[in-house]
């Protein structure tokens, strides 16, 4: 299993690479601007555009993550390369679940990268403007986004897991579609068209259970918690029964 | 050791193998021989569990070829099937890392052999060097059989010499080797079994020494005389 996640994760390690030079970039303007502020001062152009960028890279990261792994998968499954996968003494089960825990992994490492990232710069921005002022900042820019959004640390790691959750689940639920095109409609008409209606039919099925289990359940954390569960029970159904369907009807 | 047993693979309404009946024994080295799309390869695939047959079966040492069968069961394909962003030495370390019997050593000297550079791409190989560097990573397993899927495909006289001499090498009581090409003369040299197959059916399975004591016929006579070029050729 080991050596199956370390080639899942060099087949994916540029963009991961690069993504991490990305941030860092990022984080070098938010410094030069916070080294620029003055204590209690107002924050300029600089730091503003750091934090959105810092921002729209930890989504589009995570974005990336999972959609690379997806099309990583789409080649082992169509292309001559899969024989270096497949003709290795590993079953499905493990093929499959080397991927998506490598998968899990990178975007639980990401998450928490961004997440940490973000109360870095965070308390950065707390210490040259003071409590009240970052404070009121930090509420304005929430409520912009969403108006349900509380600023607490608990809440945000809520957030956090069921992004995370639900993501994940979503790219099992590809995998399954990608596998199911690649095998049981392997050379059919509509093949691409027929796995793409599959993967939304999952991914709208997996949205109705998540509603359904969590409600009666007021708290929106705990809402985030249970829905979270959900997603993780349902990408382990998922990739069961990809892994099976590997296992059982497909050829490289 | 590898049998299959009435197997058959459909690809939508082409029949690629037709219910083939075939046991690959220790102590031969096979040639696979048939024309383009006779079925080698396919029977070769599922022999190594890449493709599931549409029916039928084919068992490694008694059990239906899998997980545990590729650990004893060494498969060249014919196609480059290296990731790209792999060098030489990096295709080595995830033999190493997957196969308990692939010797480090053993790839090196094949390699010193071919005249293959570890630090080279496997992007930027030549279809020669490639399909060596195929071959050093398939015999450098200390495989119970070998599958080599035109191993004799693209390359020069010399490292055809290289390859052949490999192979013979390698044959040994407790190993099978099975070899598919269409270049009889190159088979000729190496098997002492011959697989005829065609239209994905096998025609007959020889021992070649005996078909050239008893009948006085070469493999490639039989070759002509089974597809039927021997006209052609004669003129």
């Amino acid at each position: 299993m080991i050596a199956l996640l370390k080639y899942e994760w060099r087949k994916t390690r540029t963009a991961k690479l690069m993504l991490l030079v990305l941030a860092a970039l990022e984080e070098l303007g938010f410094l030069w601007g916070i080294l620029r502020l003055e204590p209690g001062g107002r924050p300029d152009g600089l730091i503003g555009t750091s934090l959105f960028l810092l921002f729209l890279m930890a989504f589009g990261g995570i974005l990336l993550i999972g959609l690379q792994s997806v099309l990583v998968l789409q080649r082992d499954l169509n292309t001559k390369q899969g024989y270096m996968l497949f003709m290795t003494p590993r079953n499905s089960y493990q093929i499959l679940g080397a991927k998506l825990l490598e998968n899990g992994l990178s975007l639980a490492v990401a998450g928490g990268f961004f997440f940490l990232l973000g109360l870095l710069d965070a308390s950065l921005l707390m210490g040259r403007l003071g409590l009240d002022q970052f404070w009121n900042m930090a509420k304005g820019a929430l409520t912009a986004l969403d108006e349900a959004l509380r600023f607490s640390w608990d809440s945000m790691l809520c957030h956090v897991a069921y992004i995370l959750a639900s993501w994940l689940a979503t790219v099992s639920i590809a995998y399954l579609a990608v596998i199911v095109s690649a095998s049981l409609l392997n050379g059919k008409r509509f093949n691409v068209f027929a796995s793409f209606v599959f993967f939304i039919f999952l991914t709208v099925l997996m949205g109705r259970l998540m509603r359904l289990c969590a409600v009666g359940v007021a708290e929106i954390d705990a809402v985030l918690l249970v829905r979270s569960a959900i997603a993780l029970g349902y990408a382990v159904a998922v990739y069961a029964a990809a892994a099976w369907l590997m296992e059982r009807h497909l050829s490289v | 050791m590898l049998k299959s047993e009435k197997v058959t693979r459909r690809f939508d309404f082409k029949v690629a193998v037709d219910a083939m009946d075939l046991e690959i024994q220790a102590g031969h080295v096979y040639a696979m021989l048939g024309p383009n799309g006779s079925g080698k390869t396919t029977w070769m695939k599922m022999a190594a569990g890449l493709v599931k047959p549409s029916s039928g079966k084919v068992l490694f040492e008694g059990r239906p070829v899998g997980r545990e069968s590729r650990k004893k069961v060494a498969y060249m394909p014919t196609e480059p099937y290296f990731y790209l962003w792999m060098s030489v030495r990096d295709l080595g370390r995830y033999y190493r890392d997957f196969f308990a019997d692939f010797s480090m050593d053993r790839y090196r000297g094949l390699l010193g052999q071919m005249e293959l550079e570890e630090g080279l791409k496997a992007k930027t190989l030549s279809s020669g060097m490639a399909a060596k560097l195929k071959i050093a990573l398939t015999m450098a397993r200390d495989a119970k059989v070998y599958l080599l899927d035109e191993p004799f495909n693209g390359i020069d006289l010399l490292a055809r010499d290289e390859i052949r001499a490999c192979i013979l090498r390698e044959a040994s009581p407790e190993k099978a080797l099975v070899l598919s090409s269409h270049l009889v003369e190159e088979m000729e040299a190496v098997a002492d079994r011959a697989v005829f197959i065609k239209q994905g059916k096998l025609v007959e399975e020889r021992d070649l020494e005996e078909m050239r004591t008893a009948e006085g016929v070469s493999m490639a006579d039989r070759y002509r005389a089974i597809f039927g070029h021997a006209k052609e050729d004669r003129a």
